[in-house]
């Protein structure tokens, strides 16, 4: 402790300074997600799904304790990597539109994710626009669409995590999906006519 | 939208959901009484609902019973653990049922620890003996590695055992030569299977109870042959459990040497199986991992002839032949140990000897006795044994020595504590007065309780390691401060009392059912107040010690005298609190004093209200984040430490909640999740969370492991300092 070696001053200098934002634990699940995610996009055969919970299940042993500080549990942690998914995905579909360069290889194995996901959700950068809105009204139900649509967890999981009934859950979702249904493609619910 | 309508839509969705279709328009128009703009939001919501597969997770292929894997259907699960998930199957092509292994989800995503599998599991698939049950594929469908293996009638020797100590089993008799005999019999043959297995190159490396099935003639069976043994696999398991405690590992095993686990390591492993038959008991027993581990590397194992009188002798001597701590010292081959089992079974004499001369003088006098009785002679030298072997053990122990800085000289007692919960692990060991020179003691965490009088004690706790590799052995020179009353760190004093740790109750990846929960907390006394950056400063002048290796980059003098003292390393800030007299507090002190016996939310209770104000929490968040973030935060957040008297636990503790988070002396292994307790411990516990709360550090305990690297410092975690009431004694 006592006149410590510059290089142990650096470290605890370091380990000060990614303590001082939330963004930093963050930015480090986005990456590792990012980078596993492409791999297992490449090294699967074509067609096959992308599944978010065995991401997080393997990025959980990747990371170990160093930078987990930050969140208490498990469950927090999933939480925080389902967040991770939506970015990693809605950023590439944002960069996509915007044909931005990216590194070789991660465009193509994250182009069949992002086509996965958008086979369930449409276009997703509109999805995202749309819960940004829906942030607005109730942040829990964007949460609960991370989860169980980009973290792929179950209803149980769901609730667990979001410390609710699996019931209010299922009202929850069944809500939130119609809202943002309604929300993305306003057609497709029909017109109230003829209100009484 | 203001609350109110948000809320009517969300009922008015949800109650027209659960009616039948036909119904919702009517019930919608009652409901809405004429307001159409409300009518419409709902409506349009509720003609939305579908059952397409609109944000739907695509269909994981759960394993399950009823799921088809290739040329298998899975009909029931057989059992779980760390590598893999177990099934009954049918093989549709060949009309036969198979038992099916699959490995957990995560698993494919490491291209090493697959290529690895598939390369141990085609080996082991070509290993054709009788008493080996052989992998009939390797396979991969969708998801899901596996293989198929040879589905064996009968039990495992696991559930053997259980039964023969009903007096059942199949290999049962109340004559206890021939039970004898039968073990012997057993591990013959699976020994044999094993000589195979390694002439092949296979090593099984987990030969336990459980992976020897009796088929219904009594004849062993070998399973789950040298697949996945990984390590990293075995740390997080399909059900989030933690492994069974290794009672079979070898020491090589236990002390995670992997260059030297070969065929040796099976043979110590069996050598396990056979004591246990004979005696059983276990060799190596304790209430956790670590206990059993720690036994396996250090302790000789009750000879089991001491345990069960009866065990032939030389029976006796394979059993120790097969369980050498030195694999070199062990039988060189599996054939070696079936030869002299077979031997044995026939009558004949064993080629095995006991190696060393201690030993060696034991056996002789073992010899003599059964002429002379001369009982006298064995105790001694059995004595020898252990010391011989103690002596050796101990080499690598590390040292530690105390002096008492003024005053009186003290009285020492060394207590081994458990680093989570800082309980005593075991007997506590009278080190006599000081100085204390260059005492050897076992690793672990220790507490050293330095004690004047009743009144006036240090207690200064540290983790002892063992030397290992290029590491030397650890030799620790300690100073106390012994201290009374007069302390100028003002403390609040707590009863003993019986409680259970909430932190491994929630939150914490643990195992629920673990005992260890339950905590019989021995009174303390807990700092009424975070430690305050004038508490710290006058600490350091009265000292003459260095500030903060962290504080020189940085202008800390800009913090005023009464804000709480942060960016101090572990080791720092136990070094402040023993210049008190005081320590660190442990996770169930901490918890008891903010909590409380009920387990409140918060330190004044469950009232909710206000939450955020009362307890110096920015629920989202300091506005600045990421390059605006800075030590000045504390500055601008953080508060007197005695300030918000309103948000006192019923004791008179301030800020328990919010603030600075606290330190505590409670580590943990959290590499690997599930929290693992029983290794050396790499994270600490800090308790409270501070004026930057996540989501869920906004009610107690608010906790967070932070990584115990020699020089790391957090702007949020500061300190409170504890000690208990009546320091540790010699019963």
């Amino acid at each position: 402790m006592q006149n410590e070696p510059d290089n142990a001053r650096d470290e605890a200098d370091t380990f000060a300074r990614a303590d001082e934002s939330k963004g930093d634990f963050f930015e480090r699940v986005y990456d590792e997600l990012h980078g596993l995610a492409s791999r297992q996009m490449r090294s699967q055969s074509p067609g096959h799904t992308l599944q978010a919970t065995a991401l997080v299940s393997e990025l959980f042993l990747k990371l170990g304790h160093h930078d987990l500080e930050r969140w208490q549990s498990r469950d927090h942690f999933i939480s925080m990597a389902a967040s991770a998914m939506r970015s990693i995905l809605v950023d590439h579909a944002r960069s996509k539109n915007r044909q931005k360069r990216t590194p070789p290889g991660g465009r193509v194995a994250l182009d069949e994710a992002a086509a996965e996901f958008e086979g369930r959700s449409g276009d997703l950068v509109a999805l995202d626009d749309a819960l940004v809105a829906l942030g607005g009204l109730e942040p829990g139900l964007v949460k609960l669409v991370e989860l169980r649509f980009f973290g792929s967890c179950s209803m149980e999981e769901c609730a667990r995590l979001s410390e609710k009934s699996l019931r209010s859950v299922h009202r929850d979702w069944r809500f939130a999906k119609n809202w943002l249904r309604k929300r993305l493609d306003p057609d497709s619910a029909k017109p109230a006519s003829g209100s009484a | 939208m203001n609350a109110d309508r948000w809320s009517r839509i969300r009922r008015l969705h949800a109650e027209a959901s659960e009616l039948p279709s036909a119904e919702r328009r009517a019930f919608l128009e009652t409901e809405c009484a004429g307001d159409q703009i409300l009518f419409a939001e709902v409506w349009e919501l509720v003609e939305a609902d579908s059952d397409d597969d609109f944000l739907e997770a695509p269909e994981v292929e759960h394993v399950a019973p009823g799921v088809i894997l290739g040329d298998f259907e899975l009909l029931e699960e057989l059992g779980s653990g760390g590598t893999g998930i177990v099934f009954r199957a049918r093989q549709k092509s060949l009309e036969r049922e198979v038992a099916i292994k699959i490995m957990p989800r995560h698993f494919a995503l490491n291209e090493r620890r697959v290529a690895r599998f598939v390369r141990e599991a085609k080996a082991a698939a070509k290993l054709k003996h009788p008493g080996i049950a052989p992998i009939f594929e390797v396979g991969l469908v969708g998801d899901n590695h596996f293989f198929a293996m040879e589905l064996v009638a009968g039990h495992d020797l696991a559930r053997e055992l259980e039964l023969q100590a009903e007096g059942r089993g199949l290999c049962a008799s109340k004559d206890s030569s021939v039970q004898f005999r039968e073990a012997a019999r057993i591990v013959m043959q699976v020994a044999e299977a094993l000589d195979f297995a390694h002439r092949a190159g296979v090593v099984h490396r987990d030969i336990k109870p459980n992976n020897i099935i009796l088929d219904p003639e009594g004849r062993p069976r070998l399973v789950d042959f040298g697949l996945a043994k990984d390590e990293s696999l075995g740390s997080i398991t399909v059900t989030d459990k933690v492994e069974g405690t290794p009672y079979y590992m070898s020491p090589e095993q236990a002390r995670l040497v992997e260059e030297q686990v070969d065929a040796r390591t099976d043979i110590y492993s069996l050598g396990v199986v056979l004591y246990e038959l004979l005696t059983r008991s276990r060799p190596f027993d304790g209430r956790t991992s670590q206990e059993v581990i720690s036994k396996i590397i250090r302790r000789e194992p009750k000879p089991v002839r001491s345990v069960v009188p009866g065990i032939p002798r030389d029976l006796a001597v394979i059993c120790t032949k097969a369980m050498e701590k030195r694999p070199g010292e062990r039988y060189a081959t599996a054939r070696a140990l079936r030869d002299d089992l077979t031997s044995f079974l026939a009558g004949e004499p064993i080629r095995a000897r006991p190696p060393g001369m201690v030993r060696k003088m034991g056996r002789l006098v073992t010899r003599h006795r059964v002429a002379s009785s001369a009982a006298v002679g064995v105790a001694l030298a059995l004595a020898g044994a252990n010391y011989a072997q103690e002596v050796w053990a101990r080499q690598a122990w590390p040292t530690v020595s105390i002096t008492v800085a003024s005053g009186p000289e003290a009285h020492v007692v060394a207590t081994p504590l458990q680093a989570f919960l800082g309980t005593a692990r075991g007997e506590s060991i009278d080190l006599g007065q000081t100085p204390i020179e260059d005492e050897r003691l076992e690793p672990g965490r220790w507490r050293f309780s330095v004690v004047v009088d009743a009144q006036h004690f240090a207690e200064l706790d540290r983790d002892l390691k063992l030397a290992g590799g290029d590491e030397k052995r650890q030799e620790l020179e300690l100073e106390a401060h012994p201290s009374g009353e007069e302390s100028p760190l003002k403390t609040v004093p707590f009863e003993s009392v019986e409680m259970h740790s909430r932190i491994l109750e929630r939150g914490v990846d643990a195992d629920p059912t673990a005992a260890w929960r339950d905590v019989s907390l021995r009174s303390f006394q807990l700092g009424i107040h975070e430690v305050s950056f004038g508490e710290y400063r006058a600490y350091l002048e009265e000292s003459g010690r260095p500030g903060p290796g962290l504080w020189d980059s940085l202008d800390i003098q800009a913090a005023s005298d009464d804000l709480p003292v942060v960016l101090l390393t572990q080791e720092e800030a136990r070094d402040f609190a023993e210049w008190y007299g005081y320590r660190l507090p442990y996770d169930p002190e901490w918890e008891w004093a903010a909590m409380g016996a009920d387990g409140r939310r918060y330190p004044w209770g469950d009232a909710d209200e206000d939450v955020a104000k009362r307890a110096n929490i920015h629920a989202d968040g300091p506005p600045s984040q990421g390059s605006q973030g800075h030590w000045r935060e504390v500055l601008a957040f953080a508060e007197p430490v005695d300030s918000r008297p309103d948000a006192r636990t019923p004791e008179g503790l301030f800020h328990m909640l919010g603030n600075v988070s606290e330190m505590t002396a409670s580590g943990a292994s959290y590499s690997a999740l599930p929290l693992n307790l029983e290794k050396q411990p790499d994270s600490f516990l800090t308790l409270g969370g501070a004026w930057f709360a996540d989501t869920l550090a906004k009610y107690l305990p608010a906790a967070s492991w932070r990584p115990l690297f020699e020089g790391t410092a957090y702007h949020r975690v500061g300190l409170r300092v504890a000690k208990s009431r009546a320091p540790f004694s010699v019963r």
